[in-house]
């Protein structure tokens, strides 16, 4: 094994950073998610009374009265979650910041190294954010994050490249459990006699190939240590993917505010890829929640594209599948990938359309423009709006948690 | 030279301009003595990912020069050594004292004959180090 791909979790993190920072709550049961009225956090303690993600605060003060419930400050918990991809990125530059509190990483050495190296961050997590981590290192990321459940909180499973080591730990998981596995698709493969996630793993390839779905038959190749799910760093010598994202503040709700800042994410992303010639095949975008969910979305284009506009139309269509009015938003993001660059993309592509052609034209132009007069002196009209909120306050520097007064 | 306690919370620090040395009692025309920029976050925090902010109440390490109303900055996960101005847990909560030895072990010491050295019963649990204090004035 010369690389191998680590999943990282912070155990119960939204309660286990308001532990860091109150010593006062140290081995009490914390639970957070109180303006919502639902816990969305619980500390070990808080799990062993039985409080479930999810459950309402009246019946946990009902049931539970010794549990402190506290508001939720994501403000805090983004500060540690940064602080915690930070802290990975020491030791590779191959960080995907998957969620708040979890994050998938590419190591490279041999398996001493390695196995080293994952003993170190997570030595260096725990005793520079006050908390503790569950990591799992294995050969994909299916694997991975299987690896760093099992032994939560505070676990560490390594799955070397030996194949039998992999099957026993995989005859314990249940299918359901496996990442990307929801529980529809686990009762299909009941049905198939499939119970574990060796069950599953150990179906023929010509069986899986003709029975199962496209997405089931990536985590059938991932549990055989094929690697099919990249780590989405953002980084390498040419881009895969180019990516830009904005927080906004106030949070909106508003379909219109959302749409403009997708819009011109559009444009900052396509700025950067025209820079290097290059043109997309998918777009992915996000809708960042305040709770910090990720509403996700990926458009397979049929052709390759370039032109803001155009890559942007797509987006408008797909938007309602992952926007809900009832939510509020805090950022939004546009990824192209599939990057080919322009030499590439064949002649014919023009054929059917003429615009396209024109708006190379057109883009050489405001391209020039924005060199001369600054960047985003022609926008897109979709993009207005977003121009115009304020916004952009959110500093990419780290701010220092405040642990309270101290005599 | 005032510094805006404000900027060590993370927000709104930007490069601050050094303004050459100043000697207590005798100010230099420091005009002419510019050197460089340095930014305040760089000098304050030498692990960024590790540091914590907290705000002194009481007089028990006045003899340190930390006094109350004072912002001190801790480092986590750094190794304590004895004579080090260490942030501690006893009895649940969080107490800044001289970390210092004897013959029983590890114990605290305050910097204020007023107060006592804390003895720990069990075994003493060193949170984090302390690296820089912070007092505003006016």
């Amino acid at each position: 094994m010369r690389d191998a791909v680590l999943h990282i979790d912070g155990d119960s993190f939204f309660a286990s950073c308001e532990t860091s920072l109150n010593p006062r709550l140290l081995g009490k049961p914390v639970v957070t998610g109180k303006e919502r009225g639902i816990a969305s956090s619980m500390s070990k303690e808080a799990k062993a009374l039985g409080v479930t993600r999810g459950m309402p605060v009246f019946k946990i003060k009902e049931h539970f009265p010794q549990v402190v419930i506290l508001s939720s400050d994501y403000s805090v918990y983004e500060t540690f979650a940064q602080r915690m991809f930070a802290i990975v990125r020491r030791y590779t530059d191959h960080v995907e910041e998957y969620s708040i509190d979890e994050c998938f990483a590419l190591l490279r050495g041999s398996e001493e190294e390695m196995s080293r190296t994952v003993r170190e961050i997570k030595s260096s997590l725990q005793s520079e954010l006050g908390m503790t981590f569950s990591l799992g290192l294995a050969h994909t990321k299916v694997l991975a994050k299987l690896a760093s459940s099992k032994n939560k909180p505070d676990g560490l499973t390594i799955l070397n490249s030996s194949t039998s080591q992999v099957d026993t730990f995989l005859e314990d998981v249940d299918v359901g459990k496996v990442w990307g596995i929801g529980p529809a698709t686990a009762g299909e493969l009941r049905g198939y006699g499939i119970r574990t996630a060796l069950d599953l793993k150990s179906r023929e390839e010509r069986w899986v190939r003709e029975s199962l779905g496209k997405h089931t038959r990536e985590i059938w190749y991932e549990l055989n240590s094929e690697r099919v799910f990249p780590i989405e760093s953002g980084e390498g010598d040419s881009p895969k993917s180019i990516q830009a994202t904005r927080t906004f503040t106030p949070p909106t709700s508003s379909a219109n505010a959302l749409l403009s800042e997708l819009s011109k994410n559009t444009e900052n992303a396509s700025v950067k890829m025209r820079r290097e010639n290059l043109f997309a095949k998918k777009i992915y975008f996000f809708l960042k929640t305040q709770d910090f969910r990720y509403k996700r979305y990926e458009v397979v284009l049929d052709k390759p594209l370039y032109a803001p506009s155009e890559l942007f139309s797509h987006i408008e269509r797909a938007f309602s599948h992952v926007y809900d009015p009832r939510l509020l938003y805090r950022a939004t993001g546009v990824t192209l990938a599939g990057l080919t660059p322009s030499d590439q993309v064949q002649e014919d592509l023009f054929g059917d359309s003429t615009r396209s052609k024109v708006w190379l034209d057109i883009l050489k132009t405001v391209d020039s423009i924005d060199r001369r007069y600054g960047s985003h002196t022609l926008t897109l009209a979709s993009s207005m709006e977003a121009y115009k909120r304020r916004g952009g306050a959110v500093h990419k520097r780290l701010c220092i948690p405040y642990m309270g007064e101290i005599s | 030279m005032s510094i805006g306690v404000d900027s060590l919370l993370g927000y709104n620090i930007g490069m601050i301009k050094v303004l050459g040395l100043i000697e207590a009692g005798f100010p230099t025309s420091a005009s002419e003595e510019l050197i460089d920029t340095m930014s305040l976050d760089e000098f304050l925090l030498e692990n960024r990912e590790a540091s914590y902010l907290l705000k002194v109440k009481g007089d028990s390490m006045k003899d340190a020069g930390i006094l109350e109303g004072d912002l001190v900055i801790v480092e986590r996960g750094k190794e304590a050594r004895v004579g080090d101005i260490v942030v501690a847990e006893v009895d649940g909560d969080y107490t800044l004292k001289y970390l210092r030895r004897d013959k029983d072990g590890l114990y605290l010491e305050p910097a204020n004959d007023k107060y006592k050295p804390i003895h720990p019963k069990e075994e003493l649990q060193v949170i984090a180090v302390l690296r820089a204090v912070v007092r505003k004035y006016r």
